[in-house]
């Protein structure tokens, strides 16, 4: 790659000076140098998985020459081998910023992109901040912790700080045969990382001591046999059909075994898991029609309700107080009225309720019969009785007269005729009480002086 | 020996990608070069 002027970004040949600008280059030259030396050196380094050297190498190579594109793009794939997106995204960008055209950063983004690996990598680094969190936690949670971790490495599987922390708090459980693992594997990614390194170192005095301490056990059982004469049990080549029947009764019991202890209860959990599911499956059944039922319930209800709603409101129109009671009774009184015969149709109308019928035509009659039948009734009926009796017709005349007294109990002329009336049709105990009404609540008037005569005092 | 709470304190929480900005900006120090020109420009001042 050729080496481009620092101040105005042209090529630059041998000379000691930029042929374009002017700058001075030796300095720059040395600088330059030191940083290609240094980026060879991590490459090196970096081939052979000696991960954190070529980290060191190019973090100072960059130093030297923040604009080294190469040794920036290197580091950045570096962080990303050892899980370390967030640092390898930042190089790349780095990098893309100073040279946006012909860069491997911008590829290797573009990849991360599109394949969905930034995501995952995020929720790898949740996680891990998440165990880290709990292993720190007063409570000490580090079974949790370690679960995390470990779904952190199948997102992740080679997101080392992840396998530290593992190896660690395996470490501290004195699971020394997981936590060498751990360590193991981080280091196949990265060979020189020093925290793996010192873990490993650290985990062989335990797991050397547990060797050690295996093969003193031996020695000392292997002593202990030959002292006491134990024979130890050696191969035989079996011999004869007793042994063959003894094997293969033997093997029939070990199946019997096995279908009693493991098949059996595998049958019955299953059994008991179908019976369960049955269960489940009647009970939500149930619930289902519990459900419709009271639905069901429910719309009776209503229907009932609307049936007697409908009921009232037939009822408001054909019972004895309904509209077409009110009708009837209304069409007889205007008949009686028409034929001439006022008090039939007064006794009708005594009959009609007015409030029945809200129509405004049916309102507008009932009114002006009211008036008529109240205000000017009473005189009516009089006169009529009084024509009656004119007429000789007693009879007819004390029906008006009783009407009329129905209207207004206090009309002494009404009393005084009536009693006439009772008079003239032979019932002088009647006539008498209607005499004495007029002579005592009127003793003034005319009519009380005639009453007199005719009661004889 | 190793101690557990010590090197537990070693570790730091990780960042997202999605904190990439910030993170490239942090580290676009000055360099070698940037000094050299400073001081180029200082001398001919």
């Amino acid at each position: 790659m050729p080496m481009k002027c620092y101040r105005c970004g042209s090529e630059l040949g041998r000379q000691d000076i930029c042929l374009k600008c002017g700058a001075p280059l030796n300095t720059y030259r040395l600088i330059v140098r030191r940083a290609n030396s240094l980026y060879n050196s991590g490459l090196e380094k970096a081939r052979v998985r000696d991960l954190s050297g070529a980290i060191e190498d190019l973090q100072l190579c960059l130093q030297y020459h923040k604009r080294h594109i190469q040794a920036r793009n290197l580091l950045g794939l570096i962080y990303h081998e050892i899980g370390e997106d967030a640092e390898a995204m930042a190089e790349w960008t780095i990098s893309a910023d100073y040279q946006p055209e012909d860069n491997l950063a911008a590829e290797l983004m573009k990849k991360m992109m599109d394949s969905g690996q930034i995501e995952r990598c995020n929720t790898a680094v949740r996680k891990f901040n998440h165990s880290l969190t709990l292993a720190r936690g007063a409570d000490h949670s580090y079974d949790l912790s370690l679960l995390q971790l470990q779904k952190v490495l199948r997102i992740n599987p080679k997101f080392i700080r992840a396998y530290q922390l593992l190896a660690l708090i395996y470490i501290h459980n004195e699971e020394y045969g997981k936590a060498y693992r751990a360590v193991r594997s981080a280091l196949e990614i990265n060979r020189s990382d020093v925290i793996c390194l010192r873990y490993r170192k650290e985990l062989s005095r335990f797991l050397g001591k547990k060797n050690r301490s295996a093969a003193k056990r031996e020695e000392i059982l292997k002593k202990a046999n030959e002292s006491k004469g134990v024979v130890v049990p050696t191969y035989r080549e079996s011999s004869g059909i007793f042994q063959a029947v003894l094997h293969v009764f033997g093997g029939i019991f070990l199946g019997l075994l096995v279908c009693w202890f493991l098949v059996i209860p595998s049958i019955r959990q299953q059994i008991q898991r179908d019976t369960n599911e049955k269960i489940m499956s009647y009970g939500d059944q149930l619930t289902g029609k519990d459900a419709q039922i009271q639905e069901l319930e429910a719309r009776i209800e209503e229907l009932e309700e609307e049936n007697t709603s409908a009921n009232d409101r037939l009822e408001s129109y054909t019972g004895r107080s309904g509209v077409i009671e009110a009708y009837e009774t209304m069409l007889e009184v205007l008949e009686e009225y028409y034929n001439g015969d006022y008090l039939a149709a007064v006794d009708a109308f005594g009959k009609l309720e007015g409030n029945t019928v809200e129509g405004s035509t049916f309102q507008e009659i009932y009114q002006r019969l009211n008036e008529q039948f109240s205000s000017g009734s009473r005189d009516e009926l009089y006169n009529r009785g009084y024509q009656a009796y004119q007429a000789n017709d007693y009879e007819t005349a004390k029906g008006y007269f009783l009407e009329c007294l129905e209207i207004d109990p206090d009309y002494a002329d009404a009393m005084y005729w009536l009693g006439l009336c009772y008079h003239n049709t032979g019932d002088k105990a009647t006539a008498d009480t209607y005499y004495t009404r007029v002579i005592e609540e009127y003793p003034d008037t005319s009519y009380a002086q005639s009453a007199r005569e005719l009661r004889g005092y | 020996m190793l101690n557990f709470e010590e090197e537990l304190k070693n570790f730091e929480p990780s960042k997202e990608i999605d904190e990439t900005g910030e993170t490239a900006r942090n580290r676009n120090k000055t360099d070698l070069v940037d000094i050299m020109m400073q001081l180029l420009k200082e001398r001919e001042e």
